[in-house]
């Protein structure tokens, strides 16, 4: 195979098919034009799903398509470019659906000659599929069907004779079609939202085994090579991750009301010290570890030895997973949570909707929504730790009431009923996230409007906007103004489309956001990657035009304003703290839904307007809006 | 020459990374710093975090959120936050 046949610098112009209905293998080149127009990532995914699919298909069916997507700096030997994402229609949400992951595989993947792979169909057998350097082959997984993900990993590693082989791979939780299963890469690494562990499952396809060894060309390698010496030497100054990993402010989160409690009815934990990134790392960290050509290797990894033994090859707890099955279940026992963060690796499930579920269902129990008899005995209230964790054990087995809550809280509470509705805290059926909208309204904005439903990865943290060290370079994206974090306004509705565009784009590029770049830094990598000129308007436009498609495919799906709702929880005030007596204004909220519609060239119902689409140059996609078609 | 009683003693823990270097200060931990009586919190920040001043989110002494021109006393813990972000 040609490897040195590119038309686009920085990738390898290069998409791979897979048609599992009909076991076949194919390789498109697309033309220079369909990278600049959607560069990578998620703006890889919409138009695919958009295309490629038609309306009301079952997410769990052999029509769905599961895209897995790079960037163009995915790959690329700096910092924070470990990244890829994954999309199909969402079985938990029935909407777009798409989440990203770190860690090696998709580096792998960059440099095993492919920017993207689409699954098509559904196998009849379980198998696998195994990229090495531009060739691809499916193998039967049959022996791994069934298999946790680190024993199903290293299966593949040994059967291949290669322990450098990345893969990602589901657990048994996807096999089991859980809506909220997940993707990990390399065992630790989760493309946690919206169950695309689930549609690989409903595939039959178990992993994707990477070897590769070239990496595209770059249009200037000595700009990504000086960029990468000067994160080494400068990332202990700009962020603190790298000693403990997320979850290290938990204790400041909680003074300020974030800290998502007794399933968002507080936003402050008394016992919040003992759950914190500090705590996990003193008493059961192994190591800290990270993801491809990053020096801050912000993962830790933990054991713990009793009363649960805890296998360190998962990986630990981030603080979404601190949060949420720590002070939104009530649980102050840092072993209980480590141990929950271990089962949802093992068996493939995103622990942010786990842990909200679970959360849920306390409260649906102390609530007398559920007894002891639908429990079938487990004391599931707030702060029983071993309640937690075998309630948890019961959704991976998809077992006693564990069998309700394994389709995620929403559909759960449509079948407990009597008003359980009202504390299943979710957007479009995904589980809010552990960022509190009571504080960070314009994130709340951002859950209810966002395609994909409540994602923490792509939306506005207001606090970090109320002043901060890169307010000078934001004024080149046009953010100059700092705006208290509890406004919810048209100012604040500007900020989550102008500044959110900005936040979607390292889902589009393949980079992390926890590596401290500067804006300028991220322009001049995707410049010096691709070769391309390239302006903030023109990365932003693009993120524009992927949210614009995303939108598209929900509305074509039947989504309407309706299902842009925040939880009304946020309507109420937290309990105490900080916070009490703040809430989620619902008429503040619904202007500044309109506002931001408005923005996005959306008309009141949500539809995409021809204007914006001339606009953004993807008039195509008025063909799935059912304008009359137009002839030119 | 600065008299005993001229002179507090705080805890403080910052999770902002310190650009010059404080003695004993490490990422997250609490360390003792020496200060001149009737210093305020705003002004030990400036002290701990000198350039990196603009990552300083909320600030707590005792546990209990403070604001920068509280006086600090003999003994206070102090608690600087950066900016709340995602993660
Ligand atoms: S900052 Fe952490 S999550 Fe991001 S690339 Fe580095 S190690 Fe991975």
């Amino acid at each position: 195979m040609d490897m040195e046949n590119k038309t686009v610098v920085g990738y390898n112009g290069r998409i791979l098919r897979i048609n599992l209905n009909e076991r076949k293998i194919s390789v498109e080149e697309p033309p220079t034009d369909y990278y600049q127009r959607y560069l990578g990532g998620r703006g890889f995914i919409a138009p695919t799903l958009l295309q490629e699919m038609s309306a009301k298909m079952d997410p769990l069916g052999p029509d769905n398509k599961l895209v897995f997507a790079l960037g163009p700096l995915t790959g690329m030997p700096f910092p924070g470019s470990g990244r890829n994402s994954v999309g199909a229609k969402s079985p938990l949400t029935f909407a777009f659906g798409e989440a990203e992951a770190g860690g090696f595989w998709g580096a792998e993947l960059k440099r095993a000659g492919f920017d993207a792979i689409i699954v098509s169909g559904n196998s009849n057998t379980p198998v696998f599929l195994w990229i090495k350097d531009g060739q691809a082959e499916l193998r039967d997984a049959s022996h791994i069907w069934g298999t946790e993900v680190a024993p199903a990993h290293l299966a593949i590693q040994k059967e291949l004779g290669d322990k450098h082989i990345r893969t990602a791979i589901i657990g048994p939780a996807g096999e089991k079609l859980i809506r909220f299963a997940c993707i990990l890469n390399d065992i630790t690494h989760a493309a946690g939202r919206t169950g695309m562990g689930a549609v690989m499952g409903s595939k039959k396809l178990k992993a994707i085994a990477v070897r590769g060894r070239n990496t595209p060309q770059m249009a200037d390698q000595k700009i990504i090579a000086d960029l990468g010496r000067w994160m080494a030497q400068n990332f202990k100054e700009k962020a603190a991750v790298w000693k403990y990993g997320t979850g290290h402010m938990m204790e400041g989160y909680s003074l300020a009301g974030n800290l998502p409690t007794f399933n968002f009815q507080d936003g402050g934990f008394a016992a919040v010290e003992k759950i914190t990134a500090q705590a996990v790392c003193d008493q059961f960290r192994v190591e800290m570890y990270g993801c491809y050509a990053c020096p801050i290797r912000c993962k830790k990894r933990v054991t713990v030895g009793s009363p649960y033994f805890v296998d360190p090859i998962y990986g630990g707890p981030e603080y979404e997973t601190l949060a949420s099955f720590g002070s939104n279940c009530g649980i102050s026992d840092p072993k209980a949570i480590c141990k929950a963060h271990e089962i949802c690796n093992r068996n493939g499930i995103d622990t942010i909707s786990a842990g909200a579920t679970i959360s849920f269902a306390m409260e649906c129990f102390e609530k007398g929504l559920l007894n002891i008899k639908d429990t079938d005995g487990i004391e599931l209230r707030f702060g029983n730790g071993e309640a937690m964790l075998k309630m948890l054990e019961q959704i991976v087995q998809k077992q006693g009431l564990g069998a309700l809550l394994s389709e995620g809280s929403r559909l759960a509470a449509k079948q407990i009923g009597r008003g359980s509705e009202e504390l299943a805290i979710n957007v479009k059926g995904l589980e809010v996230p552990m960022h509190d909208p009571r504080l960070k309204q314009g994130m709340g904005l951002h859950y209810s409007v966002h395609p994909a439903g409540a994602d923490h990865c792509s939306g506005v943290h207001d606090t970090l906007l109320e002043k901060g060290p890169q307010f000078e370079e934001w004024a080149a994206i046009d953010v100059n103004e700092s705006i208290p974090s509890i406004e919810l306004s048209p100012r604040k509705a500007r900020l989550v489309y102008q500044f959110g565009l900005w936040r979607h784009l390292p889902n589009y590029l393949g980079l992390c956001v926890l590596v401290p770049y500067s804006s300028k830094q991220i322009l001049n990598a995707v410049e010096a990657v691709t070769g391309w000129p390239m302006s903030y308007w023109r990365l932003m436009k693009t993120v524009e035009r992927g949210i614009t498609l995303a939108k598209i495919f929900n509305v074509r799906e039947g989504f309407t304003p309706a299902e842009d709702a925040l939880p009304r929880r946020f309507g109420v005030s937290q309990r105490g703290g900080n916070l009490k007596g703040v809430t989620v204004d619902p008429g503040k909220l619904s202007e500044a839904q309109k506002l931001y519609f408005q923005m996005m060239g959306w008309d009141e119902q949500g539809i995409p307007t021809r204007a914006r689409l001339v606009e953004l140059d993807i008039t195509w996609a008025l063909a799935y809006l059912n304008f009359p078609p137009k002839k030119t | 020459m600065i008299k005993n009683q001229d002179i507090i003693i705080v805890m403080v823990r910052s999770f902002i990374p310190s650009r010059e270097l404080v003695e004993g200060y490490e990422l997250g931990r609490p360390f003792k710093i020496e200060l001149p009586r009737g210093i305020t919190l705003g002004e030990l920040a400036q002290t701990v975090l000198s350039k990196n001043i603009d990552q300083l989110g909320i600030m707590a002494v005792n546990g209990e959120g403070a604001k920068k021109n509280l006086v600090l006393s003999p003994g206070d813990k102090v608690d600087l936050y950066a900016l709340l972000d995602g993660g």
